[in-house]
């Protein structure tokens, strides 16, 4: 009865406030309930790199280990961005057989981008770059990605849709989308800093 | 887990990541989510994986990792309580025999205070057996305690003052036969107009302190305590006494 009353109260917890009350009494059950809030999403990780079940399983547990020991030292301050960092590049390791070289500390200042921002909503606003520039810099990038920006944004067609107007994998559309808007971001950020000189 | 997979409110929830999959979601939000994992790399990532796993098994290996995640702390937290309850115990059994060994147990009591009453016999020179009573000073005074006590025997209950007793009880107990010890000072310690009758019940007193029975102790203690001899150290006993308790 007590540790339901204790897990109730724990569940309300912000994951700062875990992560604090970890650090001071080291008590596993802080860490037990933050990873549990993001066990779904650590364990997906781990599917896409390892593309293996089993093996993805396996990883959770080892990230979750690691997780113990690593929280008391490391100053997080996001820590579903920085959980999603340490999964990813635990499997990138594993995938290299380099898992006791890893090094969480350092890949745990990896910078991600787990959410939009105002640099990449603005991209395609033609009132912030004019039309004739995004133009210009999309016949840049190599013909898939430019095509593939085109059709998603300015034709607001779906993934599924330009995979069957260009004969081409659903997730080779999504990833044509991805590297084509990150080179275009790069090119209209060398144009501006140029226009501005 | 309904909530938003990063904790961020422009990020996918896993919901609708797993409804995409399962073509639940409507044109609109479909879009919203295309163009979420653009730019966002964990939903990205996430929505990935379903190509390798179907969704009914992500949910069942979720809850697999959870409840494992839940054994795995609550064994650690009962061993850890299991390891801290032992450690307690053993601490508390450490420091309960510290106490009862160092400085408030009886025994320790006894040896701090315990010092052979000192030789006043001189003013007993011009009785008869004086002779006797200095041969059996002089092995007192040596810390020769058997031999003490033969001569002491001889002169027993003939010496003005009972001194042969009471040197008697304090070498018996001194000796270690604490029992006999007591037994010999108490025909003094009984009589209050004895003339070693502070002295004696003192020596019983440690003499008890050294069998655990610290009542009695405090009783023949108790008798004393106002003498100026005794007064000081019998209040520091009665202290350690009581922070033993």
């Amino acid at each position: 009865m007590r540790l339901i009353r204790i897990e109730k109260k724990i569940s309300k917890l912000t994951d700062t406030e875990l992560l604090e009350k970890y650090k001071s009494g080291k008590k596993q059950i802080y860490v037990g309930e933050l990873f549990k809030r993001y066990s779904e999403m650590t364990f997906l990780v781990c599917v896409k790199y390892l593309k293996n079940t089993d093996a993805a399983k396996d990883a959770v547990m080892d990230i979750f280990e690691i997780l113990l020991s690593k929280l008391l030292t490391q100053e997080i301050i996001n820590f579903k961005s920085w959980l999603y960092v340490v999964a990813k590049n635990y499997c990138l390791a594993r995938l290299k057989n380099i898992r006791n070289d890893l090094d969480i500390n350092e890949i745990a200042e990896t910078e991600i981008n787990f959410m939009e921002n105002d640099t990449t909503l603005n991209l395609f606003d033609t009132e912030t770059i004019a039309e004739k520039t995004i133009e210009e810099n999309l016949n840049k990038l190599k013909e898939l990605q430019k095509v593939c920006l085109k059709l998603f944004y300015f034709e607001k067609k779906s993934y599924l849709q330009i995979s069957e107007s260009e004969n081409i994998p659903v997730k080779k559309v999504k990833s044509h989308i991805q590297n084509g808007k990150r080179n275009l971001k790069i090119l209209l950020e060398k144009y501006i800093i140029s226009d501005e000189r | 887990m309904n909530g938003n997979i990063t904790d961020n409110r422009k990020c996918l929830t896993s919901d609708e990541i797993r409804d995409y999959h399962l073509n639940k979601l409507s044109d609109e939000k479909r879009r919203q989510v295309e163009e979420h994992i653009i730019d966002c790399d964990i939903c990205s990532d996430l929505f990935d994986a379903y190509e390798n796993i179907s969704v009914e098994d992500v949910k069942k290996i979720t809850t697999e990792i959870t409840s494992k995640i839940d054994s795995k702390i609550k064994h650690k937290t009962s061993l850890r309580t299991i390891i801290y309850s032992s450690a307690a115990i053993i601490v508390l059994f450490a420091l309960s025999v510290l106490l009862n060994n160092s400085g408030n147990s009886g025994n320790e009591l006894f040896t701090k205070y315990f010092k052979p009453y000192p030789d006043v016999t001189l003013q007993m020179r011009n009785e008869t057996n004086y002779g006797l009573l200095k041969k059996g000073m002089q092995l007192y005074n040596r810390g020769k305690y058997k031999e003490a006590l033969k001569v002491f025997d001889k002169i027993s209950g003939q010496d003005k003052n009972n001194f042969a007793e009471f040197y008697s009880g304090v070498a018996l107990i001194a000796e270690g036969k604490t029992d006999s010890g007591i037994k010999l000072l108490k025909n003094i310690a009984d009589n209050p107009k004895e003339y070693f009758y502070p002295e004696a019940n003192w020596y019983i007193g440690l003499a008890y302190l050294k069998l655990n029975q610290p009542e009695k102790a405090m009783h023949r203690f108790d008798l004393i305590k106002n003498n100026r001899d005794f007064k000081t150290k019998i209040i520091e006993i009665k202290g350690k006494l009581n922070a033993r308790n």
